[in-house]
Formats: C-alpha cells, structure tokens, sequence
C-alpha cells in the first residue's frame, strides 16, 4: 500500500495552497495518520518559518523540493508515509505541473472572487487534459477559501453560483479564521491550537478541515466504484 | 457534530496503479507552458486544457454589476444581541455543516417560522 497524495495546487499566488496543506497535514496527523509535506516553493516558506519539530507532531515531517526533483521527493516517499501533500508556490511552474501529475488529488484553493477562479478553472481543466492522456484518473477540486463567516455578499454569492453553473467541481468552504494564521505565528497544527485554547476558532476551524478531508475521501469511493 | 475517526483515515491506495506514459505527460506540460524554470503567476498556463466551460461564458447572461450589487440596506447587519454560548456554538455548527453563512441560517429560521404562521 502506497500513500495518498494530495496537491495543495494553484498558478495564482496568495490563495491559500500552504495554509490549507498544513491544515489537512495536521488533521491528517492528530488522527494518527503520517505525514509528508513536500515543499515545492522555492522560497522554502513552510521548511523554514513553520516546521518546527520541538512543537510538531512527529507524525508530520516536512522536505524542501527542487522544481524539477517533485516527482521523484514523492516516489522516494510514498512507501514511507500515509498522506503526502505538495506544496506548489504560486506560479505555472514545472513544480506545479509535476504536482498535478503525481498527485491523486489535487486541492485548488480559491477566494470567492473571479481572478482567483480564473487561475482555478486553468487548473482545473489542466487536470482534465491529463485525465484524457492518462489511464489513471485524477481529482482535481475547487475549494473556496477566506469566505466570511457572518454573511456573504451579493456578489461572493454570484461568484459562487456562477462557478457552479461553467461547471467547476467544488468540494467545500474553507472560511477567514484566525486559527489559519495562527497556525504558522505559533508553528503548530490546529488541533494543538484547540487544545491549548490558544485561539477560539481553532477547534472549528479543525471541523471544517475534517469535512474537507471526509469529502475527499468520499469523492475518491465514489470513483472508485 | 462529531465526525468519524475512521473517516479520517487516508484511503489505501493500491501499488498496481496502471503504468503511465510519463514522458506523453511531460511533452503534455511542456506543451501547456508550464516551464522548468518557473516564472511569474500565471500567464503562460493560458493556453492550457478546454475541460469546463469558461467561468466568463455562464450559461446565463451575467448579472450586470449594479444588479448583483445589493441593496444598501442589506448590504450588512449587525445582530445587536447577546447569545447563550450554547445558541452561537449551535449556529456555528450549522454553518460548518452546511457550508452556509450565519446570515443564511436566519434567513432558514424566519422561512421557517412564517411557514407555521
Ligand atoms: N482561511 C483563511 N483564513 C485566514 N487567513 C487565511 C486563510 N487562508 C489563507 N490566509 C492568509 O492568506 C495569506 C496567503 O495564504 P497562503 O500563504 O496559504 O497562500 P499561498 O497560496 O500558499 O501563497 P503563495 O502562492 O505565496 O505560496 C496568508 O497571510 C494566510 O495567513
Ligand atoms: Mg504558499
């Protein structure tokens, strides 16, 4: 048995891609999974401000990749862990294309607005273009980022129907949370955040991070059957 | 809500995945722009793929701007009020589980209690 590899994958810069990777990663994790992040940016950002091992799990372990050695990172660990997730820096880069390609199901986080789902829809129908090459069949899900808790405006709420009808697959809602940030001001995963009640969005944040993972699970049963 | 531990476990994925042509795939990438490089956000994966419909080619023809602008008053609201922790918890939670916003929960509540009236 090999490791389930998750892409946390956008051309746009800024959308979320590391935030939502160390989410699922700790999620993944506090549920007694291991885990490989697989820092593909090469600013190395989640190698050098957040990996910590004095306040990290164990179960979570994290490498800095080259562009160009992505594909191979992840087949020298797929026996090794049970979740690998990549972490592509926002740009149409090799690293991103060898994500996509790797991975058997690939996240594209995106704020409710139609810049942001313009880079998504690419990404999106990238996947699709591989999909029609290739005899393995791969994920590729939408999900919205940064949406606000109280209410949603008119026009986040055009945006998001609008994304429904041109018939890009959403999977869920990631809301703005200080649990998200605070994962990377404290160099710790979410459910340590809940624990330590460090933060009061922490343990909901956990939540709906949870349901993004069973959603996944679940779009991958039903391809599979 | 309480969600399944057991649901939270990867999925096992077999070894025997069918063999690929990875060299079609990378001719597939190098073709869509994307570059060993790298590069700046964005523009060159502009040629890639036709899988769904563009998001600018609704369906529908779009909402002109002043339309899908609210109107003012609705625009935001305070909900001048202090909740039981257990009420705000409970809202949340409908909103985690439904993907709704809190304001979508009330406007469900007041359908719902004009449908008994
Ligand atoms: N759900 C969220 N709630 C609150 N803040 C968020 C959320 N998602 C992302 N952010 C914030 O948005 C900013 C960008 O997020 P992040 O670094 O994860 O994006 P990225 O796609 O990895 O960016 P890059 O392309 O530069 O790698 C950060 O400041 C992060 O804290
Ligand atoms: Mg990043």
């Amino acid at each position: 048995m090999a490791a389930f590899i998750i892409a946390c994958a956008s051309s746009k810069g800024g959308c979320g891609k590391t935030t939502l990777a160390v989410a699922i990663a700790g999620v993944y994790a506090s549920n007694g999974s291991s885990v490989l992040l697989v820092d593909a940016d090469s600013r190395k950002r989640l190698q050098e401000e957040w990996y910590n091992p004095e306040t990290l799990s164990p179960k979570i372990k994290v490498i800095s990749s080259r562009v160009e050695d992505v594909e191979t990172d992840v087949s020298k660990n797929r026996d090794v862990f049970d979740v690998i997730i990549i972490d592509v820096e926002g740009s149409a880069n090799w690293a991103l294309a060898q994500a996509l390609q790797v991975a058997h199901f690939s996240l594209v986080p995106s704020n409710v607005s139609f810049q942001d789902l313009k880079d998504a829809q690419k990404v999106y129908n990238y996947v699709e273009s591989i999909n029609k090459e290739s005899k393995r069949y791969r994920h590729c899900w939408i999900v919205w980022n940064r949406v606000p808790t109280a209410i949603r405006s008119k026009e986040m709420k055009a945006t998001m129907d609008e994304a429904v009808t041109s018939g890009l697959p959403i999977l869920t809602t990631i809301h703005e949370r200080d649990a998200y940030k605070a994962m990377f001001s404290y160099q710790t995963t979410l459910d340590k955040l809940r624990e330590d009640e460090a933060v009061p969005s922490a343990g909901k944040a956990e939540q709906e991070i949870a349901i993004l993972i069973s959603a996944m699970h679940e779009k991958l049963e039903a391809q599979a059957a | 809500m309480t969600l399944q531990r057991a649901s939270l476990r990867p999925p096992r994925i077999s070894d025997d995945a069918p063999a690929e042509d990875g060299k079609r795939l990378n001719e597939l990438a190098k073709s869509s722009g994307f570059g060993i490089s790298g590069g700046p956000s964005g523009q060159e994966a502009d040629r890639v793929g036709e899988g769904a419909r563009s998001v600018l080619l609704p369906a529908q023809p779009r909402m002109s701007l002043r339309d899908r602008r609210p109107p003012k008053e609705t625009r935001s609201f305070n909900f001048n009020c202090k909740m039981k922790p257990r009420i705000k918890d409970k809202i949340d939670e409908i909103c985690i589980a439904r993907g709704v916003s809190q304001a979508d929960v009330i406007e469900m509540l007041i359908e719902h209690y004009d449908l008994k009236a």
